[in-house]
């Protein structure tokens, strides 16, 4: 079903209708351009009657079809939102999942516009944030420890709880050996060679860390995920990689180098340094940060952003969906491979 | 032969254009000013290519080739002088296949290997022409 901006915003409103009980107007909606994998909108809804009466400002989601890496359904992610925002994780709420395909051609949901901006350089550089950034990486590391308070015992959904759980079990031991396994295979799919991207999953296969507690872990906590203001963070957004895991994966995801947009000296996503960010972790988690682990799971971050950058580009090259950033992004495949080679010498 | 300006000149130009003119012309609109520096950017790796692009990939197939036949790896062996840039391309190509062939049997992981250091330098040359300001520690 392919459906053009106006049909969509009919379907929508007679389905809000009837699912709200209470005449719904679609009055505005605008196209994001959003993730690789989703089809996005901002689009402001008047309902006349019923719970849910009044005006409300909302994003809708849904899929494009196509999926890079592992990334999660649009059921699933809602699940997700739903599983941490009531656990107190700050997040735009979400409303009205919708799996029938027979009513636009993908499942999709709603959720609550938040304010501010997530862009890289807004946040490490612009001097409205300067006052905010301490009480921001604070907030942050608060939220980060509320995420890994969830684990697959909390979790109630049987069917959420093992979609979640990314890796196959061919390691049911072993996250790291799982991650590798899954990485592996995706490489082994990529159309060209690149023999550093084999050198370092055998040194991580080599190395493998061992993982104390399974977590719920975001899969993309970095800047460019988190919406700011001048009043501090507004909310972590874009749950499509979550997945049971450990700790240090997100820790160290926020730390690699690619996400701190030229503030290198700030190692935490170019807006605090490292150390800093690990004891505001430590105080809201009770739990201390293994810095050694980190470095391995920043080795493992940087062959999957590797990874998924010269995917991107096949993005491109293969015609699925072209566009210069998508081309651009396979150019910097190797600054990802020789940051995880240099971490690697380092580690010794 | 052309005339001139070269192809690096003409770029030179284009980005100038980019910077001076087009960018400032889309402030309101983050999203086409990202991608039109991106393209910006793009230019800038072009440029380096045409210039040091031929001369990083004759030092790789000689690097790769060394290291397979002093490894006993059987390879195609042809003469780089005869070849244009994209047949070199073809050729390179084909000798990281067998050499990461070779890592993933061997499961090399040694980071004081000559093979670490050996593929480490098909990265830096990479870099150099993709983002010289990496930092690459040279």
């Amino acid at each position: 079903m392919n459906l053009s901006k106006e049909e969509l915003k009919n379907t929508l409103e007679s389905y809000l209708t009837n699912r709200l009980s209470g005449k719904s107007s679609v009055t505005d909606m605008i196209p994001l351009s959003g993730g690789a994998c989703q089809d996005n909108y901002l689009l402001d809804l008047k309902v006349d009657s019923g719970n849910f009466s009044g005006e409300h400002r909302l994003v809708f989601r849904t899929d494009k079809g196509a999926s890079l890496l592992a990334s999660l359904s649009r059921v699933d992610e809602f699940k997700v939102c739903e599983l941490t925002s009531s656990a107190g994780v700050k997040t735009p709420k979400p409303y009205w999942l919708e799996t029938d395909t027979n009513v636009i051609g993908n499942p999709f949901y709603f959720m609550e516009r938040i304010s501010g901006k997530a862009t890289g350089r807004y946040i490490v550089k612009d001097p409205s944030l300067n006052k905010v950034r301490k009480a921001f990486t604070e907030e942050l590391a608060d939220n980060l420890a509320k995420i890994h308070r969830i684990t697959p015992n909390s979790c109630k959904d049987e069917t959420l709880r093992d979609n979640l759980a990314r890796h196959k079990g061919k390691n049911p031991n072993s996250i790291a050996l799982e991650a590798i396994a899954e990485l592996r295979e995706q490489v082994s799919k990529l159309k060209e060679p690149h023999p550093a991207m084999e050198l370092i999953l055998n040194w991580l296969e080599k190395n493998a860390a061992d993982t104390d507690s399974e977590v719920l872990v975001h899969g993309d906590f970095r800047t460019g995920n988190f919406m700011v203001s001048a009043e501090g963070l507004q909310g972590i957004v874009d749950w499509e990689f979550a997945h049971w895991g450990d700790r240090h994966e997100d820790i160290a995801w926020l730390c690699m180098r690619d996400w701190r947009f030229g503030k290198l000296n700030k190692e935490a996503g170019g807006f605090a340094d490292r150390k800093e960010f690990y004891s505001l972790y430590e105080k809201y988690s009770g739990i201390p940060v293994d810095s050694k682990k980190v470095t391995y799971w920043e080795i493992m971050g940087n062959i999957r952003w590797a990874l998924g950058s010269a995917q991107q580009a096949e993005r491109h090259l293969s015609g699925a969906d072209k566009g210069i950033e998508l081309a651009a992004i396979g150019r910097r495949t190797c600054e990802m491979e020789f940051e995880a080679m240099r971490l690697i010498e380092d580690a010794r | 032969m052309q005339d001139r300006p070269d192809a690096n000149v003409l770029l030179e130009a284009i980005q100038d254009l980019i910077i001076k003119e087009i960018l400032p012309a889309l402030k309101d609109n983050d999203a086409l000013s990202y991608k039109t520096l991106v393209s910006w950017n793009m230019l800038g790796v072009i440029g380096r290519e045409i210039k040091y692009g031929e001369i990083f990939l004759d030092k790789e197939i000689e690097r790769v080739s060394n290291f397979l036949r002093e490894n006993s790896i059987s390879f195609v062996t042809t003469d780089t002088e005869e070849k244009n840039y994209l047949a070199k391309m073809e050729l390179c190509l084909s000798l990281n296949e067998k050499l990461t062939d070779y890592i993933r049997r061997k499961k090399i992981a040694n980071e004081d290997s000559e093979l670490w250091s050996l593929v480490k330098e098909s990265l830096s040359e990479k870099l150099r022409i993709t983002n010289p300001r990496f930092g690459t520690g040279e």
